[in-house]
């Protein structure tokens, strides 16, 4: 008798159908191309934290990345559009300002999340009211990567 | 929701193999004469069942089998998908074709008169076409501007092997109705850097090298010999 088999099969039919197209979503990160900095003390060669920290991009003052905080630990966006991406840095009416030279390399993600760009810092430079020196201590900025890449030495 | 439609296959999937290895086991029927020798022309329903699950997809296949020898198949499909989408992060426009050829072999080797099922597996290759664009691609910053941009128009051609396994029937006389899972592995793509294929026509998620995917057939027999 193939009867059964003809009716399990075309309940299956039916029912095969639901799961054909499910597929897996992806979670797309976000704030990726953000150099992460941490704040050491030259004094002390331990981690410190700046009071009254206000931190905003070269001639963008308006918009503020920290306002008047305590921070030990900066998470300063590159920018996609030039190869030096500098951030003024105040502090207690101290200002810095500090300089990101970077390549950066457009890449494919995933079709969920489309495209990022990649950083290499090449060179920092500073002024230096509070910054002692700065080290690069891992030069690339990668999309899905969460390593400090750069300490900042404070007088 | 979507665990749950994962889920839900995985459990049709072993059901199906199982309910197969069990019919398989148990038709124990006297011989009787071939199945009748000739051609099929096929609608395969996978590409419009797409498109009730995700609206971006648009396409459909057909395919003929061929009774080349007792219980051995040529099956080719012919077919083609475009896709078109509007997301945050780009626009996404593709239109391509397919082709696939290979050979099944039946394993039900014991028949009732006067019906005809199958339960085949088989193995076929797989190619595709498809030119692709990225109207728009955003990137988004986070403190500095957003950069925008877009892809131009290219081809992209996708090769691939493909197993698969399923059973097919006659419902009514020379009309057949089939399902079949495929597992589908690329092995040659060209023009990859830039942009991925969202959907690669017949061969899925274009990210991946190794999809599975379905089948859904409806088939009428032009027989040529009985």
């Amino acid at each position: 008798m193939l009867r059964p088999f003809k009716f399990l099969f075309i309940i299956l039919f039916v029912a095969m159908m639901l799961p054909a197209s499910c597929t897996q979503d992806q979670i797309c990160l976000s704030n990726q191309s953000a150099v992460q900095v941490e704040l050491v003390s030259f004094h002390t060669n331990r981690d410190t934290t700046l009071a009254g920290t206000t931190i905003f991009g070269l001639d963008r003052s308006s918009e503020r990345i920290y306002d008047s905080i305590s921070v030990s630990r900066l998470f300063l966006p590159l920018s996609f559009s030039s190869d030096t991406t500098a951030f003024v840095i105040s502090s207690d009416n101290y200002l810095d300002t500090i300089w990101f030279r970077h390549q950066s390399e457009m890449e494919y993600i995933s079709r969920e999340c489309g495209f990022t760009f990649n950083f290499e810092l090449d060179t920092i430079w500073f002024t230096n009211t509070f910054i002692d020196s700065v080290s690069i201590i891992y030069p690339l900025v990668n999309y899905g990567e969460d390593f400090q890449n750069v300490q900042i030495y404070i007088y | 929701m979507e665990k749950i439609f994962r889920m839900f296959k995985y459990i049709s999937i072993s059901f199906f193999l199982l309910i197969s290895t069990a019919i398989a086991a148990q038709i124990n029927m006297e011989e009787v004469p071939r199945d009748p020798q000739g051609f099929t022309l096929g609608i395969n329903l996978a590409g419009p069942f797409n498109r009730i699950m995700d609206n971006d997809r648009t396409g459909i296949s057909f395919l003929t089998r061929i009774n080349v020898a007792e219980n051995l198949f040529f099956r080719g499909e012919a077919g083609f998908e475009n896709v078109s989408f509007n997301q945050d992060a780009y626009s996404y426009d593709s239109n391509g074709t397919f082709l696939k050829a290979g050979i099944e072999l039946n394993s039900l080797s014991k028949r009732e008169p006067g019906t005809h099922a199958h339960l085949l597996f088989g193995i076929a290759y797989g190619m595709a076409i498809q030119e692709q664009s990225a109207s728009r691609f955003t990137i988004e910053n986070s403190y500095w501007p957003d950069f925008v941009d877009r892809v131009g128009s290219h081809t992209v051609n996708t090769h691939w092997v493909e197993l698969s396994g399923g059973p097919r029937v006659e419902v009514f006389q020379n009309l057949y109705l089939g399902w079949s899972i495929h597992l589908r592995v690329s092995v040659l793509r060209d023009n990859p850097e830039m942009l991925k294929p969202y959907y690669v026509p017949g061969f899925g998620n274009g990210d991946n090298r190794l999809n599975g995917g379905f089948s859904y057939t409806i088939e009428y027999l032009i027989p040529w010999k009985k």
